[in-house]
């Protein structure tokens, strides 16, 4: 658990033409086998750090880069794309962005086949991802006409099969209905539990995705803000709300309860917890 | 029948081509000035019945009355005066080349002078607080932005029903609040909502009628406080609790009795109840 995977050291990001840094002066570890949650409000500097870790950035992104990013002991300037997408798989926010074949099949043999990959390897590597995701049935079915949840499961196998050993993960569930959410979301938790993938997430359902989350990150304007355990960021409300951020509802009713003078041993995250909390002071 | 409803079905059904069932016997009354949240698992039948109020879908039996105005013998540009209607992915609805020219478009189309056109877009660039990107192109603003946009194109139309098929889907707490207290002072002025969400913690704070649907049936059709309370119709509809009713609900074994729809309402009955 505790080795690490990614390093970033000092990132400074300038896009080009731009005097703001999108990131400054970014210093992260993220563990093998960890889940962390990025939070952030739109323009914080999310996605610039998802395409510093995937090597869009440095290697397609104009713009002026400081310090550095290891992903698995090398740094990202010496790894080509190609490498690195064995390295790290990026899922997109809406699934019909990333899909794009004729049968699922297709689109799961898709980045094996750009990775030169022998045939039965291929045919390998389709089957044990749709097995592992659970979408084995959907195989001959076209990507645009399955349902939100399936294609997210489909987007999400097809990055499986590259197998990458960092998972990054931007909203997936926002274009879910809460059942496809719940889903998508023990399905990534699954691959970090039982996979030991190491899954990077952002999300702004924060009630959901803060019960599985081992570390969260918080990013505001290009810089780490927050960084820490679930319990250790969300009881901190205050400083969420003046980055326009909120905590999952159990701890924002705890902090509201603290201004009254209500104590708790450990801060409530989930609704479970909000009921245990709350109703001991009952 | 009630004479004042601005949109009525009867007996509404609607099967997309190749027969799939969408719609089935839906009989429903939106009065004027109404905040309704329809709600319902993918699939359930929300969105093809909201794109029935605009005519983008007509029936396939009987009838959708928009202001006095059947939808099967009315034209869709005279609906869009009635119903605005924000589709849930922006990138669907946008497609000038710069925000000014999206946001005014529906306006050039209705014919109006130039003097209206200019009013009526400034006014809702100002509401989404995108009034200083004027010139930007749609593509280069955020997901976030670009859903503020699609809703002040339809804001700018000014019409007395707005339809929101999941205006927050997407979009961070700052701008969630924003779209919300936007929604909420447009009601404040007189328009009638509706909203198709999925985000239980909206229809709980916002809504003053909830219409659950399910295999393109009404189920339920009642006050939030009321349909939450509905366990059987929660669950087979696939609805998620939202926490603040989660948590209250999970009080009750500690002597809780209060029903609170927000986080702030829940604070004050917790306040109360343990002082008490």
């Amino acid at each position: 658990m505790r080795e690490p995977i990614v390093v970033v050291e000092d990132l400074t990001f300038f896009y080009s033409g731009s005097k703001e840094p999108a990131l400054q002066d970014v210093s992260l570890t993220f563990h093998r086998g960890e889940t962390a949650l990025l939070v952030g409000a739109t323009g914080a500097g999310k996605s610039t750090l998802y395409m510093c870790l995937n090597g869009l950035i440095p290697h397609l992104v104009p713009g002026r880069v400081g310090g550095r990013v290891i992903v698995d002991g090398t740094p990202t300037s010496d790894l080509s794309i190609s490498e690195l997408a064995q390295k790290v798989g990026f899922v997109f926010q809406s699934p019909d962005v990333q899909l794009f074949s004729h049968t699922v099949r297709e689109e799961l043999a898709f980045g094996p086949e750009n990775l030169g990959l022998t045939v039965s390897e291929i045919l390998h590597r389709i089957h044990v991802a749709a097995a592992t995701i659970g979408i084995e049935e959907l195989f001959e079915r076209e990507p645009a006409y399955l349902s939100g949840g399936q294609q997210q499961s489909v987007a999400i196998g097809a990055i499986w099969a590259m197998l990458p050993e960092i998972l990054i993960m931007d909203e997936p569930t926002s274009n879910l209905d809460p059942q496809s959410s719940q889903r998508v979301l023990e399905l990534i938790r699954a691959l970090n539990r039982e996979h030991g993938k190491t899954v990077l997430i952002a999300e702004h359902k924060i009630d959901a995705a803060a019960r599985f989350a081992d570390s969260v990150l918080v990013l505001h304007e290009g810089r780490i803000a927050m960084q820490g355990g679930p319990r250790q960021v969300f009881s901190q409300a205050e400083e969420l709300h003046q980055m326009g951020l909120v905590a999952p509802t159990a701890a924002e009713v705890a902090f509201q309860l603290s201004k009254y003078g209500y104590t708790f041993d450990s801060w409530p995250l989930t609704s479970e917890e909000g009921i245990q909390a709350f109703g001991e002071l009952l | 029948m009630t004479t004042e409803a601005i949109i009525s079905t009867r007996d509404l059904s609607y099967s997309y081509p190749g027969g799939i069932a969408a719609l089935s016997g839906v009989y429903l009354d939106i009065l004027p000035g109404e905040f309704v949240a329809i709600i319902g698992s993918n699939g359930s039948g929300k969105t093809t019945l909201v794109k029935q109020f605009n005519g983008l879908l007509k029936p396939s039996q009987g009838h959708v009355i928009v202001d006095g105005l059947d939808t099967r013998t009315t034209r869709v540009s005279e609906l869009s005066r009635i119903v605005g209607f924000v589709f849930q992915n922006p990138d669907h609805q946008t497609f000038a080349y710069s925000v000014w020219e999206e946001a005014s478009f529906g306006l050039k189309l209705q014919r109006l002078d130039e003097e209206s056109i200019e009013r009526q877009t400034t006014d809702a660039l100002r509401a989404v607080a995108l009034d200083g990107l004027r010139d930007r192109h749609p593509r280069a603003l955020s997901r976030g932005q670009r859903q503020r946009l699609a809703t002040a194109s339809i804001l700018a139309l000014e019409t007395p029903v707005l339809v929101l098929d999941e205006p927050t889907t997407g979009q961070d707490s700052l701008s969630r609040r924003q779209i919300m207290e936007l929604t909420v002072d447009l009601h404040g002025e007189g328009r009638t909502v509706i909203m198709v969400t999925h985000d239980m913690s909206l229809v709980a704070e916002y809504a003053s009628r909830v219409i659950v649907m399910q295999d393109g049936q009404v189920v339920c059709d009642s006050q939030p406080k009321e349909v939450f309370e509905r366990e059987e119709i929660m669950k087979s509809s696939g609805i998620e609790l939202p926490p603040v009713i989660r948590i209250a609900r999970g009080l009750r074994e500690y002597g809780f009795s209060d029903t609170p729809l927000t986080q702030e309402e829940l604070v004050e009955n917790l306040i109360t109840a343990i002082r008490r």
